[in-house]
């Protein structure tokens, strides 16, 4: 996956400004290119005092957001959210629901600082889970 | 009608955004999604054929994704939505493997027994399964030990292991609800079993009836998920904290003194250890110990259900812990507090550089000052009988009991001045350096510390200890009342 390094460093400022609640949203960019662009963030609707450890976007809230990314002519590539005080790894709950062939960008903030970015994939083939490698590329 | 296809799932339909159907409701317009796409059948349904948990259904505004909502009628102005759920959430990090928790499974039995976990959500089959795969050691059947392996037990801990050298005593039964009456005189572990066995006989029960020392704690704990501090002492606390740091086992850490307990996880995803949140341990005898000191009755009750609640929450890997966090708890004036532990970088076997490699790098009795000391001028002493046959004689001796307040009404020491050791320094005057002073205590420790410290202060005059304390002197039978008089 390609990303704009200013995509990059605006993220991991939108991770720390989450802490220690789960942000999440819309990875947005061009997916001929496989290149991430921005981001779309959206509220986590999980219940209160699940933020910390959960997050749920509204289907309805990105229904919205889709028709307003594909009016700029952009697509969404995937999704990210931030794990607070844990591993930029997949729970078994991100596994389930991992929609194939779509991007998941974990970022991993421990005490307020953003300590590690991992992007995964569940391919379309056959659903097995990988990590997808994450080039930076500079801004244009 | 329409069906809208979310861009996240438009690899399913050939990458449409919006396909027209010829159906009444939700689940004929699938099946004819499905015919149109064939290869949508596996992205959207499982083996079983239910839908997959990444879809959520709308039509309008209204969520449509269960089932049974899939037969409402519709019309051909509505549009359905096939939008993504996206959810998920932090690793839950528990202390038991995802392999180690699938291997189990329950019976009926089990169902019903633990019900009330199953209902929980953050805790349900999975919680349940990881707690029974677990492998629990617990250290001391006693005060703390007793709400702890029951607790343990009834929740379904599959394997617990609990380890005590001592044997029920009388005195025990004030704190120890673990045993009973006709368990006086028999080991610990053996009343444990027996506790176990009555709450729940599916439980592997493993008894070590040993004295941990340095060459045997490790093969005692290695191997297990979780070790249960539930000692009485300072040695044994730096020993098990540091045998878990070396075997790589979080451990679950309490203390009850008088009216106040406190509650740690040490050595959890690389958290401070005991030794980070106390580097070294006090003088020997200055604090003394929960037997020596006494304890309300349910404040180990209330620690120790505690540290049951904290293990079974790192077993099943939900909520917040005790790790980097010491809990102290005031049960007389109900106050409590959480303290910050921090790992300390220099911390002797978990820092940077530590130098505690092996457990026989130390000698944990001179550690904690356990050991007769060595000193440039060593304490002299008199034997409870030596000091009977100078009373009885009526030598002229004065005599200080260093012992604290609830200690002295259970014994009283007659005729001998009570000065706490925090006192003796000021209040050196009291004592005549022309004659044979005898520092008292309960086990003849303190008393050495006493000594000590009053020679620190610059007293010349001849002091003496009373060794084994007023517990070896308790049997000395004198030859007539007056002697004490």
């Amino acid at each position: 996956m390609l990303i704009r390094n200013k995509t990059l460093n605006v993220l991991k400022q939108m991770a720390k400004d989450a802490y220690p609640k789960e942000g999440c949203g819309l990875l947005i960019g061009e997916a001929e290119k496989f290149l991430v662009t921005g981001f779309q963030e959206l509220e986590n609707a999980a219940a209160p005092d699940m933020t910390g450890r959960h997050f749920i976007l509204d289907p309805l809230k990105v229904y919205e957001a889709e028709k307003e990314i594909e009016g700029e002519k952009l697509d969404i590539l995937g999704f990210y959210h931030t794990h607070p005080d844990h591993k930029a790894i997949l729970s078994e709950e991100d596994r389930f629901y991992m929609i194939p062939g779509m991007l998941y960008m974990i970022l991993s903030v421990v005490k307020g600082k953003c300590r590690d970015i991992r992007v995964y994939e569940k391919r379309e083939s056959d659903g097995i889970v990988t990590e997808i490698l994450i080039l930076e590329v500079a801004s244009s | 009608m329409n069906v809208y296809i979310s861009a996240t799932l438009r690899s399913f339909f050939d990458r449409n955004a919006k396909l027209e159907v010829e159906a009444e409701n939700i689940r004929q317009a699938l099946d004819e999604l499905v015919k149109a796409y064939p290869d949508a059948k596996k992205g959207l349904f499982d083996e079983e054929g239910k839908l997959r948990g990444f879809i959520r259904i709308y039509v309008g505004s209204e969520n449509r994704t269960a089932q049974d909502r899939w037969v409402i009628p519709l019309t051909k102005k509505d549009e359905i939505l096939l939008l993504p759920a996206i959810a998920g959430g932090v690793p839950e990090g528990s202390i038991i493997s995802d392999d180690r928790r699938k291997a189990v499974s329950f019976d009926d039995k089990e169902i019903e027994r633990f019900g009330k976990h199953l209902l929980l959500r953050e805790i349900g089959v999975k919680g349940q399964k990881r707690i029974k795969a677990a492998r629990v050691v617990v250290i001391g059947a006693g005060a703390l030990g007793s709400p702890v392996i029951q607790y343990l037990a009834a929740a379904g801990v599959g394997t617990i292991k609990v380890v005590d050298f001592d044997d029920v005593s009388l005195e025990n039964l004030q704190s120890q609800v673990l045993h009973s009456s006709r368990d006086v005189n028999r080991p610990k572990v053996a009343s444990a079993r027996d506790s176990v066995r009555n709450i729940n006989r599916n439980i592997e029960f493993e008894a070590e009836n040993v004295l941990l020392e340095a060459d045997n704690i490790t093969d005692v704990i290695d191997g297990y998920d979780l070790v249960i501090d539930c000692s009485d002492n300072y040695k044994a606390r730096y020993l098990i904290s540091d045998a878990c740091v070396l075997c790589g086992i979080p451990e679950v850490f309490g203390a009850i003194y008088q009216f106040e307990g406190q509650v740690s996880v040490f050595n959890y995803n690389d958290g401070p250890c005991y030794r980070c949140a106390f580097p070294t341990p006090p003088p020997a005898g200055l604090v003394p110990t929960c037997a020596e000191g006494g304890a309300i009755s349910p404040l180990a009750g209330i620690i120790g259900s505690i540290q049951a609640n904290e293990a079974l929450k790192l077993i099943i890997g939900i909520g917040d812990h005790l790790s980097g966090k010491l809990l102290v708890i005031d049960s007389l004036y109900l106050r409590s507090q959480i303290l910050n532990l921090n790992k300390r970088e220099d911390c002797e076997i978990c820092g940077k550089h530590p130098s505690i490699t092996e457990l026989a790098d130390l000698d944990y009795d001179e550690f904690c000052g356990l050991k007769e000391a060595e000193e440039e001028t060593p304490v002299e002493g008199f034997t409870p009988d030596e000091l009977a046959k100078r009373i009885e004689n009526g030598d002229p001796i004065t005599i200080i009991d260093v012992r604290e307040p609830h200690e002295r009404a259970i014994m009283r020491f007659p005729n001998a001045i009570v000065i706490p050791i925090g006192q003796l320094a000021r209040r050196q005057k009291e004592l005549d350096p022309g004659k044979d002073t005898i520092f008292v205590c309960r086990e003849g420790k303190r008393s050495i510390l006493a000594i000590n410290t009053l020679r620190e202060a610059g007293y010349t005059g001849p002091l003496y200890n009373l060794k084994g304390g007023i517990e070896a002197m308790k049997d000395i039978i004198f030859s007539h009342e007056g002697a004490w008089l």
